[in-house]
């Protein structure tokens, strides 16, 4: 791990994964697996996002994951920058934000990144282009997930 | 340790390492530690010569389909040529477990394929039951499962003591209880390192009349296996992983199980019937019949991998001139120290815990552990990034009692703090103290990068 994640990572530890967690019935559930992007070389990590839209404003973020310390690291800073902002917005982020909110520099953190922002955009775009859409219920997420599993392949 | 087991002197394990190629490679100046020998091992040069061999010098056709040059320097290398004094490879395997005849040495792709040519050829009868322990490999689960899920077999298992060790009690009791009609168990678990008490096993199943198939995975390659001593009636296991070639397994079946009569219906019960045919399992064949070979050609179908059969005996060769007993002994000693270290520095934290028995000796060369914290994965990707040392995580093929022992989904997205995942370390004889010393500098490193000390 690089150091500036090292120290982000420990902080984490301390106060707490805010953003981890999950939502009833998102308005958009983006999942690494499904999507087939790769933020996470170890086999079997994984991501979950889910968010709550509301005139076009990401008003609540969460996820769920299996993965190592850097991808959270990622994961919670993605959550931390997407908050409260619109979606057009949101999709702009951009890496060095990441890296700015990391107060340090990380390849390894840098393509996480990348890869959260290239899931984060396929999503929205889903989201754009079906909207008004009905909300994900509990059902469609475990069905969802059922599907991944076996797609997993974890050995 | 017992001073009666020789052990692998500092300078015989120079040699042997020598003879590896991978093992003089580098990364970022480093050289590999290879710790994952229960999913394959690496391949000395004496086995790389003789696929070399094979290709350079006669890649033809074996088994005595073809009668010219070529063909009779693969067959004798397979079939073995007492008056060239060549020792085929069947002759080799056949003496390293000490069966009776090559008649019941058979050529399999890898373990999986020899226990599905039993699975599949075994003559079972509505509601016989077949018997397996409780953390098998999905290679000795999955083709019961699909029998059992067709009707033509149920399943059941044994399950281990508190201490994790075989249950014999509750094994006669399944014996006496259920209509069992064949026992197929790994001799030692790819995910504890056990070993279970195969020779008592087998004495209780045939007091009651019923077969014993063994997944020798990871029994065979590192200690002596007799299967006349044993008794046992059928044996799988791989030789990619005793420092052979991928691609070559063997299923050694007892004669009078493998058939003999030219169609599979004058067969005994007993007898398993070939499920692959084609080439090079038949003497003869009309538009409407054909007439079978004797085993063991009648279950090897198809031009075979003959490069790998060859280099199996090679492999063999090379593991009986080092010798089981010191193989089994290094294995012993390096489990014991690292078991020893990892307990002393994280025995205690309650997040720690070594899968299967804590004496290593009962583990042979394999040492699993659980580490039950935030982000658990990633440990054995930062191994390798950090040392080049490779080890296992994941659920290595036992998922149905893992996700048993942690819930189904134990896998799945959760929440960081819930995370808990496997790491394997598997030694084999190549392995050194420095090795598992690195190994032990590297994750202490790693979990206080993660304050998990
Ligand atoms: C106990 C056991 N059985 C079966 C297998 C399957 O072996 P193969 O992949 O060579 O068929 C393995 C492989 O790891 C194993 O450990």
């Amino acid at each position: 791990m690089d150091e500036p994640v090292i120290k982000y990572y420990r902080r984490l530890l301390k106060e707490g994964f805010k953003n981890a967690g999950s939502l009833e019935s998102p308005s958009i559930f983006l999942d690494t697996a499904e999507e087939e992007v790769s933020i996470c070389s170890v086999i079997g990590n994984y991501i979950h996002i889910f968010l709550n839209v509301k005139n076009d404003i990401i008003e609540t973020i969460k996820y769920l994951c299996i993965c190592d310390p850097t991808s959270n690291v990622a994961v919670e800073i993605l959550c931390d920058l997407v908050k409260d902002k619109t979606l057009e917005a949101a999709a702009t982020t951009t890496e060095e934000s990441f890296l700015e909110e990391l107060e340090g520099k990380s390849e390894e953190l840098q393509k996480k990144a990348a890869g959260l922002m290239e899931l984060f955009c396929k999503g929205l775009a889903r989201y754009q282009s079906i909207v008004p859409q009905n909300n994900l219920s509990n059902n469609d997420i475990k069905e969802k997930e059922a599907r991944q599993a076996s797609v997993l392949g974890l050995i | 340790m017992s001073a009666t087991v020789p052990m692998i002197s500092k300078a015989m394990l120079d040699s042997i390492r020598e003879d590896f190629p991978a093992l003089k490679k580098k990364r970022n100046g480093l050289p590999p530690i290879y710790l994952d020998n229960a999913c394959t091992t690496l391949v000395p040069k004496q086995v790389i010569d003789a696929i070399n061999e094979y290709y350079t010098t006669y890649p033809a056709c074996g088994e005595g389909r073809s009668r010219y040059w070529f063909a009779e320097d693969v067959t004798c290398r397979i079939e073995g040529d007492s008056g060239k004094g060549i020792k085929g490879s069947r002759q080799i395997i056949r003496e390293f477990i000490n069966a009776r005849s090559e008649k019941e040495i058979i050529f399999t792709s890898n373990t999986t394929h020899a226990i599905n040519i039993v699975a599949l050829g075994f003559r079972f009868k509505p509601g016989d039951v077949v018997l397996l322990t409780d953390k098998e490999h999905n290679s000795n689960l999955v083709p019961w499962l699909r029998l059992q899920g067709k009707g033509l077999i149920k399943l059941d298992h044994v399950d281990s003591t508190q201490d994790d060790i075989f249950d014999l009690e509750n094994l006669k009791y399944k014996l006496a209880n259920r209509k069992v009609r064949l026992v197929s168990m790994a001799y030692s678990s790819n995910l504890t390192g056990y070993t279970i008490p195969a020779k008592d096993i087998i004495k209780i199943a045939h007091d009651y009349g019923i077969k014993v198939l063994l997944d020798g995975a990871q029994t065979v390659p590192h200690k002596t296996v007799d299967v006349q001593d044993l008794d046992v009636d059928f044996l799988a296991f791989s030789i990619h992983k005793m420092c052979g070639p991928k691609g070559v397994g063997i299923l050694y079946g007892k004669r009078e199980f493998l058939g003999q009569k030219l169609h599979e219906s004058d067969e005994t019960p007993d007898v398993i019937e070939p499920t692959i045919l084609g080439g090079g399992t038949v003497t003869e064949t009309t538009y409407d019949s054909y007439s079978l070979l004797n085993p063991p050609e009648r279950f090897e179908a198809g031009i075979q991998d003959y490069p790998g059969q060859i280099a199996a005996g090679s492999a063999i060769e090379y593991l009986q001139r080092i010798g089981m007993n010191r193989i089994n002994s290094q294995e012993n000693q390096l489990n014991h120290f690292l078991t020893e270290q990892l307990l002393n520095r994280y025995g205690e934290t309650g997040w720690f815990k070594i899968l299967g028995p804590h004496d290593s000796s009962q583990r042979g060369g394999i040492l699993t552990f659980e580490i039950k914290r935030p982000n658990a994965l990633g440990i054995a990707e930062e191994l390798s990034k950090k040392s080049n040392v490779m080890i296992r995580d994941g659920a290595f093929c036992v998922h149905s009692f893992l996700n048993k022992k942690f819930g189904q989904g134990w896998m799945r997205p959760g929440l960081p703090q819930e995370h808990r995942m496997l790491y394997r370390v598997s030694l084999y004889f190549y392995n050194t103290m420095d090795e598992c010393q690195i190994f032990l500098e590297t994750l202490n490193e790693i979990f206080e990068e993660r304050s998990y000390v």
